[in-house]
């Protein structure tokens, strides 16, 4: 994982190379890129020509592909087979000819630009925003912090000193990866020990886990490291492993102390992270803090011992307050902050990054692909200029900088892609917005069976006279009076009676019971023995404006006159 | 491209780590086909975990590393969990999360070097949301798995509820890839039945001498008949497994006609002679369909709701040797009734058991008469639980009515007016003057409150079951009803008594009436709702779930006994 990745130490070429080589041709791309986005000398031809028209695909939901059909057709006769109310398609531009759909040569490209870009969705690298020549704006807040956190884990690795530090930072804010790749640069592989919060809910468990990882990491580089056998000896740590595991059940908390302050004896320098950092402050008495603060507080550098640095990493900020005096004054103090991008450029930049995989240089690049990497890269630059694309983006920014939000959005469209509709576009964006984004509630509402409407629109009538709690006795009351009155009246369409088909108990009970498997009836209280199931009390876990809206859209007459009227 | 299609594909190409599928309608049915259109592919190792089958967080960790390497533990074999093979020591991989990681990189090993490539692990989990109740801490490490093993695994959960109602608090878990599954379609719904449920059954046309209800002539009829089904039932659910179930409970029965006339003209026709087994025509199925449509119904209540089991529904309602005739409007030719629905294997009425343990005998004719029309049905199977469909609730209860004594289904009868009634209620409803008269008190209906009242409003008693009361008010009642309902003549009435209630009085203070409540205690048709152990205060009752609590039921009973309920209790609406 971390041999992966290389960024480059200057800031404004900051690039992660996802494929470990980076070649000339690859820098000078990149250069490339950097010098279109969008800054106030921008208005460069891409964006021109995007603005003027958008090529929006006709097929949303792409047909499988007859390989006979797709040969390489122009685009024009294309997108008139297909009425649709898009733009007309863009005049062909004088030095790219794209087609609409896929020549079958390419579909092996495109799948594999899909992985690619998938891959990449993944572990999105945020595109920083940020000229060192420009003064007045401060350099983005990761890019420092990550300088910090390598100054710092250099320090230990180097010189052997005991460090600790606080990551503090929003969700998906790049904690995770800002240190694992600080770690991958270092010039000596330490020994890293991985603890999360979340896994090790006491000491116990967390100091088993750390022997293990000690285990694997320590023993298998011992040998080679240090071939004296002395050393074993005083370590705890080093000993056979289901014996170290065993011998640890019985090791009380009191000792912990004495087994942590053994880390900086190992060979190499030991990293422990910390993720989740604030829950390891509920441990009772904080031993585990206390014991590893400690250690890299009392770290004396000498020939004998190795470095420590304690890495912690956290989303919540007041997490300094919840130490212990103790422990408090054995930390560093050190908080170093990330955070989310500032920018939508920033976001549109990421997109970008994540859209446009970079291909491996030392590939047989075959004529094919070359084209379709052309293909691909302005398609990309037009969806990420088109104007609902970026007012998709500008929406989602002003709610969440999540950059995971951002790779979801992007997912859909993504898995749209399809040899007949190979390009992105924000129509598909948009769709995945409304699902990836804030949510609707209950989507299918207005889809759901006449029974499952019957009984929301009952549980709105109950609410109106006054009922909050349902029980299902209620429900299927007002349900059959309205079945009974609606089929009173003497009229008949085409022969058919107007009222409302009837519904037996027996199914109305089930449906009632698949809701609230469904949690759209959320139970009150408790259920109990003494309480037979029609009886138990519940509440309508819908709006009625949902329920009023899913009426409307189901268009069932009859529903609709009885949630209008009223009873 | 459908989006299960989408979450296949999505994870073939590159496992999100965690994928939140919602589907209201048939989650069961959704996980199948995403696990059986995972398998297809190539190097995915999926696992499917029924949040309801692991309870606890061993068997969670058991059952993932076990279904990942399709290691099945065995009897012989101390029913050891998997452990890689090179070691001989076992590992335990179900003391905490962590023993789970290290399983999971084992078992990636383990499968990398088996599949000679790098293995993609998928875990699909059904009903999340127990792991919500039983395991919470579980659910946040589950979510980022591929972070924490740091493995190609992604987590898959299929759920009914929405993600925000599972979801840990504190933002603690990751946002997952949302994937909703829209209720089906009919075709998708057709698509989804014939898959699943018949496609496998269709046989090829090998020799047999008796053509079975599968045999592929009835291939095209199955398709139209799955329409016909759907036509029904589409009103009353979406989801496909019902209506599949349903599909499938009725197929024999439909195809039987078919099958007779076919056996009909092979019994005609020579020994030598062959009989095609053919496709009907058209006019025949639509006789044929007409004739089955009301059974439909039937099976959709019964089965929808679960009252009974298909197997059992089927060899019920097996249409018998006449369908064929009256469906080709012939006479009849043996007097059968086609549509069994009822057991009238009732056994005679010299035979019942009369009230055996009843401090009181029926007195009047009237009485006599009126039970033994109620007896025109039996079934000694107590049900315990209300069958809710119209003609069910009265079977049901006419068995409660036939197994209990009668001063049993007297107690019953007062108990639910007890707890339905207010207490305030009772001296209008049952009191009588001093001239031993009873007051002509007409039932009071609800009215509508004409101001405004402030602070919660009441509900209907009948809306929120039944209420606890004391015993006193239990046996007043009784008391009250006896007296009404079940007092000698002046003839037959013993010399002792002179006053007017005085034999009543008696009757209610007997070990029998006291037996007969501790009996529906054990029945659970009355539930005790005080401690046991408590001695002050007479104890407290209420009516049991089910059959006692239901107006229909108890009503039903009361009629057995000459008495019209719905005039004692209070609130009846309509």
């Amino acid at each position: 994982m971390g041999t992966k990745r290389k960024t480059a130490p200057t800031p404004p070429r900051h690039r992660p190379a996802k494929r470990v080589t980076r070649s000339t041709t690859d820098n000078g791309d990149s250069d490339d890129q950097l010098d279109c986005l969008p800054t106030p000398s921008r208005p460069t031809r891409r964006v021109q020509f995007s603005t003027s028209a958008l090529p929006l695909d006709p097929l949303p939901h792409p047909s499988p592909v007859k390989p006979s059909a797709v040969q390489k057709s122009p685009k024009k006769p294309n997108q008139l087979q297909t009425p649709s109310l898009s733009p007309p398609p863009r005049p062909a531009s004088p030095t790219k000819k794209i087609p609409g759909t896929l020549p079958p040569h390419l579909h092996d490209c495109l799948d594999s630009y899909k992985r690619a870009i998938l891959q990449n969705l993944q572990t999105p690298d945020i595109a920083h925003e940020y000229n060192e020549d420009e003064e007045d704006v401060d350099a983005p807040a990761n890019l420092l912090a990550s300088q910090h956190v390598a100054d710092l884990l250099r320090g230990t690795t180097e010189r052997g000193e005991g460090n600790s530090c606080l990551l503090l930072g929003p969700r998906s804010s790049g904690k995770t990866r800002m240190i694992e790749q600080c770690i991958a640069q270092l010039s000596q592989e330490p020994i890293v020990v991985r603890l999360s919060g979340w896994i090790h809910h006491n000491d116990r468990l967390a100091m088993r886990e750390i022997a293990y990882q000690l285990n694997q990491q320590a023993s298998s580089t011992l040998l080679p490291d240090v071939p004296d056998i002395a050393d074993e000896d005083e370590n705890p740590f080093i000993v056979s492993e289901p014996e170290a595991l065993a011998g640890l059940d019985s090791i009380p908390t009191a000792h912990l102390h004495a087994l942590i302050s053994c880390i900086p004896t190992l060979p190499r320098p030991t990293i422990v992270i910390l993720d989740a950092f604030d829950l390891f402050t509920l441990h009772p008495r904080q031993s585990l803090l206390y014991s590893l603060l400690d250690t890299v507080q009392s770290l004396r550098q000498g020939a004998e011992n190795k470095g420590l640095a304690v890495v912690g990493l956290t989303t919540r900020m007041d997490t300094i307050n919840m130490l212990e005096k103790r422990v408090k004054s054995r930390f560093s103090g050190r908080m170093i902050r990330t955070a989310t991008p500032r920018k939508v450029i920033e976001w549109v930049n990421t997109a970008r990054e994540m859209l446009i995989p970079r291909t491996q240089d030392d590939q047989m690049e075959v004529e094919d692909e070359l084209a379709f990497k052309e293909m691909w890269k302005s398609r990309v630059e037009e969806f990420l200029s088109d104007n609902k694309t970026i007012r998709v983006f500008e929406e989602t920014f002003s709610i969440t900088r999540d950059i995971r939000t951002l790779s979801r959005l992007l997912i859909q469209p993504i898995l749209a892609l399809t040899p007949t509709s190979p390009w992105l576009t924000s129509n598909q964006l948009e769709k995945s917005a409304v699902t990836q984004r804030i949510r609707p509630q209950y989507p299918y509402l207005h889809n759901f069976s006449y029974p499952s409407l019957c009984l929301l629109i009952a549980s709105v009538h109950a609410e109106n006279a006054g009922y909050p709690a349902l029980t299902f006795e209620m429900l299927y009351e007002y349900i059959r009076i309205r079945i009974r009155t609606s089929s009173s009246a003497p009229i008949q369409l085409n022969g058919r009676s107007i009222g409302m088909v009837k519904i037996s108990k027996g199914v109305l009970l089930s449906t009632f019971e698949n809701l609230v498997a469904a949690r759209v009836f959320v139970t009150v209280a408790a259920p109990s023995l003494t309480i037979g199931k029609e009886f138990v009390k519940y509440r309508c876990a819908v709006h009625r404006q949902d329920v009023k809206q899913a009426v409307e859209r189901c268009g069932q007459t009859n529903l609709r006159t009885w949630l209008n009227k009223g009873n | 491209m459908t989006t299960i299609a989408q979450a296949v594909s999505l994870i073939r190409l590159s496992p999100f780590p965690f994928i939140f599928i919602n589907d209201i309608t048939s989650p069961r049915l959704t996980t199948s086909s995403l696990i059986s259109d995972l398998d297809s592919q190539q190097n995915i190792h999926t696992v499917r975990i029924d949040g309801v089958v692991c309870f606890t967080a061993r068997l969670f960790f058991d059952t993932v590393i076990n279904g990942l390497t399709r290691w099945e533990p065995s009897w012989e074999d101390d029913c050891a969990n998997w452990s890689p093979g090179d070691q001989q020591t076992s590992k335990r991989y179900n003391d905490s999360f962590d023993a789970f990681l290290h399983g999971l990189k084992d078992v990636h090993d383990h499968l990398s070097k088996e599949s000679q490539q790098p293995a993609k692990m998928v875990v699909v989990i059904e009903n999340p949301e127990r792991l919500k109740e039983g395991m919470p801490e579980v659910l946040v490490p589950l979510t980022r798995l591929g972070e924490l093993s740091k493995l190609d695994i992604s987590v898959v959960f299929v759920s009914a509820q929405r993600w925000e109602d599972i979801k840990p608090p504190l933002g603690a878990a990751v946002d997952p890839y949302f994937v909703d599954v829209a209720i089906p379609s009919k075709e998708a719904i057709m698509k989804q039945i014939s898959s699943s449920f018949t496609d496998h059954l269709w046989q090829l046309p090998s020799s047999s001498s008796s053509p079975n209800p599968y045999h592929p002539v009835f291939q095209p009829l199955h398709a139209q008949y799955l329409s016909f089904v759907y036509d029904i039932c589409h009103t009353f659910t979406d989801n496909p497994f019902e209506i599949g179930y349903i599909a499938a409970a009725r197929w024999p029965g439909f195809v039987k006609p078919i099958l007779d006339g076919y056996n009909q003209r092979q019994e005609e026709a020579g020994p030598d002679e062959e009989v095609e087994l053919e496709m009907p025509s058209t006019e025949f199925i639509m006789r044929l369909t007409r004739h089955f449509k009301p059974s439909l119904n039937v099976a959709l209540e019964q089965l929808f709701s679960r009252h009974t089991n298909a197997a059992d529904w089927a060899a019920v309602n097996e249409p018998g040797e006449s369908v064929l005739d009256q469906i080709l409007g012939l006479p009849p030719s043996s007097p059968t009734k086609s549509q069994p629905n009822t057991d009238d294997e009732g056994m005679d009425e010299d035979d019942l058991p009369q009230i055996q343990s009843s401090p009181t005998r029926p007195r009047s004719e009237r009485i006599r008469n009126i039970q033994s029309q109620s007896q025109f049905q039996t079934d000694y199977a107590l049900p315990l639980f209300s069958f809710n469909t119209n003609n069910a609730s009265t079977t049901s209860s006419v068995a409660l009515a036939n197994a209990l004594p009668r001063m049993t289904r007297f107690v019953l009868v007062a108990a639910f007016l007890a707890s339905m009634n207010p207490a305030k209620s009772d001296l209008r409803m049952f009191g009588r003057g001093l001239d031993g008269k009873k007051r002509k008190r007409r039932v009071m209906r609800t009215k509508k409150q004409t101001k405004p009242t402030t602070g919660p409003v009441k509900i209907p008693q009948r809306y929120l079951g039944p209420s606890p009361f004391p015993l006193d008010r239990l046996i007043a009642i009784l008391g009250a009803l006896i007296e009404e309902n079940d007092v000698p003549d002046s003839e037959d009435m013993p010399e002792e008594f002179k006053i007017p209630g005085e034999y009543t009085d008696m009757e209610i203070r007997r070990v029998g009436v006291y037996a007969s409540i501790t009996q529906l205690t054990n029945l659970r048709l009355l539930v005790r709702t005080s401690p046991p152990d408590r001695l002050d205060g007479p104890p407290m009752y209420k009516t049991g779930p089910g059959v006692a609590s239901s107006y229909d039921d108890v009503s039903a009973i009361a009629k057995g006994l000459g008495i019209t309920l719905g005039d004692l209790i209070w609130e009846r609406e309509n």
